[in-house]
This record gives structure tokens, sequence and C-alpha cells, in this order.
């Protein structure tokens, strides 16, 4: 039936329900008005003209590094600083004179201070001086009384203390490298992590920047609290009965505390022989590194030169910074991950390796060795003058005999020793937890012409072999391929965090190999290197006999890097001419438990400058077991 | 139309003058404070868009209703035009794309929407008589004319407004009469549809807006900060307030949205209850009014499109006043004739003026 559109009896009756809908929320707008107005309105009234409602965040303290005994290496001290809030300062003239007594500083640099208060809210506090000294603090806190006096000299309304919390190391040159450090987070930084982490990061927040802080910083920074004050005019904190229940507050969390593979005093032994002092490597630059063998947690990661972290956290951080940036020594690489060497002899165990599996060498083979080898018409030469004469595969490891493994590596060729390489973890970054690891280079015939466009050439695999030419290996690398081979053949992974408890106690992360399984390699090749590692240190005539003195056992090889080429050598003077020294080592020598590989810049021999170092590491290790 | 000046709606023009006077007098005391720059500027263009409005009412007023009864459906697609067109070229503002600027004015064409909607929504109810009530199928047609508005304003970004969709329709919807069981279907999708858009739809901050209205405790600071102050800014006006100007004392000096969403407790504060209660009446004066033409109508089209204005205005003061109040989640939504706002205005003024045209029609049947 088509209904005309005068037909309205349908709608009429109903216009009333809208009236009554609309009546009755009015009415209820009312009665909240009423309560709002009439019952709180005391209430109100006195929130609004004479006091406000302040918010002040309140930092969480930062996660505790703790070693593998327990020990506290990296913890959090509160630090003080005056600030002033300039919607409580009244009269800043008088203020400024106040502090600049009461702290020392002359008026104009607190007037510099002050003209930020342009750019910010007036709620937000200005800062004149952070980390100020607890007699500081107390002639503020005490001078400033709750009502202020008018004809008195000083003037401290909107003047506060607040506290922040900055690093604080038992030993602030231990492993800088390590655990990097704190900082507040600039503008690029935060846009970053915004985006990455909505909700976690703020401005005014403070950082980890390097090292663990930086990588771990999400677990370590906890969770900011806040807490809202009410105020009077003149800045003083008010308790108003009712007041309390409507204001917000919510507790800091703490950080999560990290539990490092690394030993304290085993690191301490490596720092020792790098700080200065009269041992070869005193004042140099290098690294020193120890992981366990079975399970790749690192014991020990030292970096040289070393910069004091305490000092970087204490007031006059900032002037610290800029010395140490621009040191032309380099003091921010850490050298254990991202110094890249060519490994010198130290290879000629992965040569070793090589040319056993693929069976280019039998391992009682004897080559000649008379102090050089002829090839492609120029004399490739031992460093033993007059040659070792006929040299086996372990005395050859253990004396270092450059002419075997030159006959080795060109029976091998360049790819295929590359291949062994990479299997022990050259040539690729090892993973470990830290930032900005580098992955070495292990040369191959493609990567020379995608390089360089030019094929390689026989000779260089000569080089390469004895860990010469383009070869470039980190000491963490280095410190894995000898735990690799003591501990014949099992893939590891180097770590350096072994787990985290959170602030309430508890374990929120343990480390656990991803990989399983051995490297493809025969175990009985492993074992020869290895036996001919041994024969270096226990042999009169292997290049590390002076490790022989200990009583645990040792096996290792040294290396020797060239650092100038061997003919501009005659004509090189100075320090910065001596060839980098290095040592890789792994102890006891049956059933080992832990490798270390030292490199010490321009150190010289192997033997003299890097070896005493792992020495006294294991030294110290055993002391300890 | 010989007899123009007869029939006008002389009260009705009181009451909405009355309103637009408080809210000039209160705009000024809002910007007060923002310095020679903000202030005149906000205030002289509110009085411009006032101005246009009133002319748009006028114009609305002597006009003739049952126009847009005809042209209903290209007003529609006009308004959803528009939508899309500021979509794609619209300027973003605060994170909605729901404005468009042409010659240095920028407009919002969610308004102009919001009445175009409630225009064809009108016709097709007037064209459909079902005395025993919609049922879900009848309702087919409609939801998807409200639809379609709907998606666009969400895609823009503006929550606040989208609701609007859904609140006039359902207003409209149930006062034409629609099957209990119907009812109860559409409630359940209805809650359905909401969990779902909570969880997928909404932005974060929309949900920790809902979050934090439910649960304080778990505040997201900024949102609840607002509320708080909205509430210190219009309890402390008490009885009688602290007087014209006095009132931005620290609270609402630091709340950005003072001159739109908070005008409300701006008034509050410095007129008290004494001056809330008035305008609070003035705006149910207002609304009844409409009650009482919509009753005195004589044709579908007119009850409905009175119907639809009414709701229009009295979910807008609703969802506001309660947001400001703490009586529901804080949405954005602002005040009609006391905001800033120069859409709003002039759409708002605009309806008034429909109205009026409805009222004097009235005596031709």
């Amino acid at each position: 039936m088509k209904l005309t559109h005068e037909y309205t009896s349908d709608l009429e009756p109903r216009i009333k329900y809208i009236a009554i809908l609309m009546v009755s929320f009015l009415l209820v707008v009312v009665v909240r008005l009423y309560y709002l107005q009439i019952l709180r309105g005391d209430h109100y009234r006195f929130f609004s003209t004479e006091n406000s409602i302040k918010e002040s965040k309140i930092p969480a303290v930062r996660g505790v590094v703790f070693d593998k005994d327990g020990r506290i290496l990296v913890e959090s001290r509160p630090a003080f600083d005056v600030v002033a809030i300039p919607q409580y300062v009244l009269e800043s003239r008088k203020v400024l004179s106040t502090l600049s007594r009461y702290l020392k500083i002359p008026v104009e640099t607190l007037e510099a201070s002050w003209e930020k208060r342009k750019n910010q809210p007036s709620y937000q506090p200005v800062i004149f001086k952070k980390d100020v000294s607890r007699d500081e603090i107390a002639l503020i806190l005490t001078r400033k009384g709750a009502w202020y006096n008018e004809e008195g000299p000083d003037d401290l309304r909107g003047v506060e203390v607040v506290v922040h919390f900055e690093r604080s190391y038992s030993n602030g040159e231990l492993a800088p490298h390590v655990f990097g450090y704190v900082k507040e987070i600039d503008g690029d930084n935060l846009k970053e992590y915004s985006e990455l982490y909505p909700g976690r990061y703020s401005i005014g927040d403070r950082i980890g920047i390097n090292g663990l802080e930086k990588v771990w910083d999400l677990d370590l920074r906890g969770y900011d609290g806040y807490e809202q004050h009410v105020v009077n005019a003149v800045g003083k904190e008010v308790d108003f009965e009712g007041v309390a229940e409507h204001l917000e507050q919510r507790p800091t969390i703490a950080g999560n505390s990290l539990y490092l593979t690394i030993d304290e005093d085993i690191q301490a032994v490596a720092q020792s022989f790098f700080a200065k002092g009269d041992s070869p490597s005193s004042g140099k630059s290098g690294a020193a590194v120890m992981i366990d063998v079975e399970t790749g947690g690192v014991l020990a990661m030292y970096s040289s030169p070393a910069y004091d972290l305490n000092a970087l956290a204490d007031a006059g951080g900032g002037d610290y910074w800029l010395s140490v940036a621009a040191d032309r020594k380099n003091y921010l690489i850490n050298r254990a991950i991202q110094g890249a060497y060519p490994p010198a002899s130290t290879y000629k165990v992965v040569t070793a390796i090589a040319g056993l599996s693929e069976k280019v060498v039998k391992l009682d083979e004897q080559i000649y060795c008379s102090g050089a080898y002829f090839f492609g018409g120029r004399p490739y030469r031992c460093w033993r003058e007059g040659g070792h004469g006929y040299i086996s595969l372990k005395d050859a490891i253990s004396q270092s005999c450059d002419v075997y493994f030159y006959i080795v590596g060109k029976r091998l060729g360049v790819d295929r020793l590359a291949k062994y390489a990479k299997l022990l973890g050259l040539g690729s970054r090892t993973g470990i937890s830290l930032p900005d690891e580098r992955s070495g280079l292990i040369p191959t015939s493609d990567w020379k012409i995608g390089r360089f466009n030019v094929p390689w050439q026989e000779g260089e695999t000569l080089s390469v072999a004895v860990g010469q030419s383009y070869n470039l290996v980190t000491p963490l690398q280095n410190a894995l391929v000898a735990a690799q081979i003591a501990n014949g053949g099992k893939a590891i992974e180097p770590h350096i965090v072994d787990h985290v408890i959170s602030s309430n106690g508890e374990k929120i992360y343990q480390w656990a190999p991803q990989k399983k399984g051995r490297m493809d390699i025969p175990k009985d090749v492993l074992d020869a290197v290895k036996e001919g590692m041994v024969g270096a240190v226990a042999s009169p005539s292997g290049t590390a006999h002076r490790l022989s003195k200990y009583k645990f056992s040792v096996g290792g090889k040294t290396g020797t890097a060239q650092v100038v080429a061997l003919e501009a050598n005659a004509n090189c003077r100075g320090d910065k001419c001596r060839d980098h020294a290095w040592f890789i080592c792994f102890a006891p020598t049956d059933k080992p438990k832990v490798a270390a590989a030292v490199l010490v810049e321009h150190g010289g021999f192997g033997a003299s400058a890097s070896a005493p170092i792992a020495g006294a590491m294991l030294e110290k290790y055993f002391e300890k077991l | 139309m010989t007899h123009r000046l007869t029939n006008f709606n002389w009260s009705l023009l009181v009451v909405t003058s009355l309103i637009l006077l408080i809210g000039v007098v209160n705009l000024y005391s809002a910007v007060y404070y923002w310095g020679e720059e903000g202030q005149s500027s906000l205030f002289w263009s509110q009085l411009l868009w006032i101005l246009i409005g009133l002319v748009v009412m006028f114009m609305a007023n002597f006009s003739d209703y049952k126009l847009f009864h005809r042209f209903a459906t290209y007003i529609y697609v006009a308004a959803n035009l528009l939508l899309i067109f500021s979509l794609i070229f619209g300027k973003a503002v605060k994170g909605t794309y729901g404005w468009i600027q042409i010659w240095g004015f920028s407009f919002q064409p969610a308004e102009f929407a919001k009445i175009a909607f409630v225009i064809a929504i009108s016709k097709f109810y007037s064209e459909h008589p079902e005395p025993d009530g919609f049922s879900l199928l009848d309702l087919l047609r409609p939801i998807a004319i409200m639809a379609l508005p709907f998606m666009l304003v969400i895609l823009q970004g503006d929550m606040g407004s989208s609701l609007f969709f859904l609140l006039i329709f359902v207003s409209v919807a149930l006062f034409a009469k629609i099957k209990t069981s119907s009812i109860v279907f559409l409630l359940i999708v209805g809650l359905i549809a909401g969990g779902v858009t909570y969880q997928f739809g909404l932005k974060e901050y929309q949900r920790s807006r809902i979050l934090n209205f439910l649960n304080p405790e778990q505040d997201v600071r900024n949102t609840g900060y607002h509320l708080v102050q909205s509430k210190i800014a219009v309890g402390s006006g008490k009885i009688f307030g602290k007087g014209y100007l006095n009132g931005n004392i620290n609270k609402l000096r630091y709340l950005p949205e003072r001159h739109t969403d908070f005008i409300f407790p701006v008034f509050a504060e410095e007129w008290g209850f004494v001056g809330s209660f008035f305008l609070i009446s003035l705006y149910l004066t207002l609304l009844l009014m409409g009650v009482e033409i919509a009753t005195k109508t004589r044709d579908r089209f007119g009850i409905l499109l009175t119907v639809g204005i009414i709701s229009m205005f009295f979910w807008q003061i609703a969802i506001n006043l309660g947001g400001v109040l703490g009586l529901m989640p804080l949405t954005g939504v602002t005040l009609p004739l006391m905001s800033y706002g120069g859409s709003s205005m002039v759409v708002i003024l605009g309806c008034i003026g429909i109205v009026g045209n409805i009222s004097r029609k009235r005596f031709i049947f």
C-alpha cells in the first residue's frame, strides 16, 4: 500500500520521546555540574587559584652489570643537579645572584643557562649545575625556607635539587669498549628509537651508547615513574586534605641486570699489560680476548687504548669525552672486534687444516725449507734465514716455517684455502652482541675480481697462506679459531651476556646456543694441528717455548704481521714500523677449557709481546679454578 | 511567497542570538591570554564566520525546505565528493585529513556532510513509512546511505565526527521505529563491531583515551591530565564563577584546545553554576523549540528533517559536555555555537535556518 506523504501519525507520537531523552541527559549534566561546582567547588577552587599540579619524572635506576662471579662491574650512583623552574622563579636577578654565591659560578654563566628557559615550557626546569657535591646540596636545601624573607640577601624561590643517576664503575678503564656508556639522547636517536620502540623513549632520557649499554639498553633502562604533586604559588609542595587520592603516581621499575661471562680478574690482567708500565706492550694499542672453548662465553675482552668511564660519567665528562674522541690513537674503537689485522703466522693453522683436509699434503710428508721459496721469479723468504731443512706439518707449525706453508698454500689455491677459513668462522661476523663488529676479510678469486677487477695471481696465494696479503682477522675471530681447534671442531658462538635477571629477581634471559654440531672438518686433522700448536710451546725449538714455564700446558701459535712491506722496512724508522704481534692459544692441552688471542699493534714479535699477556691471563684463569 | 515576514519564528532567532552572544564574549576570554596575534585573528575570524552563518541562516529560513527534498540526492553526492576530495587533496591537521583550504579559508567537509546525510536520510524515511517498524532488511538502504560518509570520515582520521553519523542514524531510525527483534540484533552486531573497531580500527591514542576514561589508574599522561584540568576549571567556578576574564589562571593555560573542545570549562570557570545552568537552559530551550516545531509540522519530510537536525545538535552538545565533565571519554567534538570553528558554525546556523523555515511552512497545508 503506497501511503501519501501526508501520513504522519506513525511519527507524531514518538516525538515526545526525543524530548524526554534530551531533557534527561541535560538533567544529568546539571547534576554533574552541581557535583563539581557546588559540592566539590571549594576543593577545586583551592586547586586552581593557589595551587597547581606539578608532575615530576622519577628516573628509573639502570640495571647492574655483573661479572661471571657476581661481582659488580657497572652500577648506578645518584647525582644531584641544581635547577630552577621558571614558573616559580619570581625575581630571577636575585635568584641568579644567590646561586652564583652558593655554587661559585659567575653570574654571566648562570644567565646564559637561564636564557634557555625561553625555548621550553615554564614548568620545565633549567639546569644550572650538574652533579653537585653534598655540601652544595646541603647549603641550598637548608637555606630554602618555607617563607621568603624579602629583606634577606638570598632568594631561592623556584630553585630545586633534583636527582638523576650516573653510571659508576669499580674500575673505569677495565672494559670501556665492552660496557659502553650512558648519555642523554639526541634528536636522531630519539627519532629512530621512537619508531622502533614507541613509548619507551622521550626527550631528556639517557640511553646507552656503544657496547653492552647500547645493545641491551631496553633491558637496562627499566621504566621511569612519575608523580604529581600539589604545589603552591611559591613552589613548595602542599599537602591538602583529600588531594592525595587524586594525585597520580607511577613507581619506577628498575632496569634488568646483566650477568656477563667476563671474569673481572682475567680482564684486569690484560689491562695491566697494556697500561703504562714496562712490559713490551705498555702503552701500545691492541686487544686481548679469552673465550671458553665449549660454550663460547667470553671471559675477557680488552681493547687498548682504553678510556676511563668514571671520568666520562663525572661532572667534567663532556670535556673528557672531547679529548678522548679527538685523540689520534683512536680510543673509541673496540679493537677486539673492530680491529681487523693480517693474521700473519697464526693463519698457518688454517692453511694446515685446509691442506690436510683437502689431502694436498700428508701429515708426515717432509718438505724442504731452504730459507726461501722461488716462485714466479722471485724469492718468498722464510723468517729463518738458513731455512728449517726437511720439515713436516707439526714441526712446521711449532717452528712457524713459512716455506712449508707457501708450498701447501700453492697446492691448495686461494679458494680452497678460503673455504676452510670460512668454516672456522673467519671472514664473517661472529654475531656477538656488541655493536659495529667487523667481519674481517678472507680473499677469494671471485672477491678479487669483484673488488679490483683484476684476476687472482697465484703468487698472492703464497702470501695469503702465511697470513699476509689481503687477509684481515679480528682478535675475537682468531680466538674463535683457536677454540674450535681445541674443542675438536665444535662450532661455538661467542657471547658476552650469560643471563639477564629482572629487577624483581626473575631470570628473563639465558643464553643458549643456536647452532649445534661440528664443523665439516675431520677430527684427526684438527688433532694434528692441535699437536703442532702444543709443540710450539713444549718443544725447545717452538716459537712460543717461553710459555712452557707455566705449570699448566699450553698450545699456541705466534704471529708477526708485517706492517710495512719488506723492501720499505729498511727505511722505516720508529715504533710505527714495527710489526703487529699476534698470539693465539688454548689450555690445558688435553681437554682444553679456554682459548685466547692477543694482538699488540707494533709490538714486534708475537712471542715476546703477545704471548706473555696470554700466558698471564691463562695463569690467572688456572689460579681461580 | 508573499508573506515573507509573517510566521517568522522570532523565538528561535532570539535564543540562537543569545547563545551566539555568550559564545562570542566567552571566546574572547578563552583566547585572551594568547597574546596580540592569536587573540585578534581567532576572535575576528569567528565573528566573520558567524556573520556568514547568519546570512546562510536567513537564506535557509526564507527558502523552501521542500527543495532539499527534491535535490536530496544531489546534495548527498556533492557532500561525499567533497569528503573524497579532502581525503586526496586536503591538508593534514593534527593527524586528520578533514580540511580543505581554499583562498586562505579552511573548512571541514565533514560538517557539511552531516547535514547532507540528515537530508538524505529524511528523504528516505519520508518516502518509506513503516508503521510496524523497520526490519533489518528494510534498514539496509539507510545503513548504506550512512555507511559511505561514515567510512570516508573514518578514513580522514576523525573518529569523533564519524561517531556522529552513527548516532544520528540510530536516533532517526529509532524515531522512525525499528522492530524490537531488529533492535536486539543490531545491538549485538554493534557490540561486536565496536569490539573489532576498538582492537583493529582505532589508533593507539584513541584507544588510550577510552582506556584512560574507564580506568584512570592506567593513565597515559596527557589525556588524563586534560580531563583533570577541565574538571578543576569547571569545579572552581563554584556558584557564581570567578568573573569575566578571571578564569584562566594556570589551569587551562596549558590546554591547547581551550577555544574548541574545552570552551565550556572556560565559560563554567568564569560564570559558575549559575552561568552554566543558564547556558544549558538556553540549549535545552533551543532543542525543545525544535521539538515543538516537529510536533506541529504536517509533512513527513519536515518532521524527519527537524528530528534529524535536533539529534545532530543534541548529540554534539551531549558528547562535548559529557567529555569535558568526565561523564564519557573525550572525543574532540566541539560545542555548537560556542566553540571556535567556521564550518561547524555555518552549518549549525544553516540548520537552524532550515528549522525556522519548516516552522514557517507549517501553516501552508
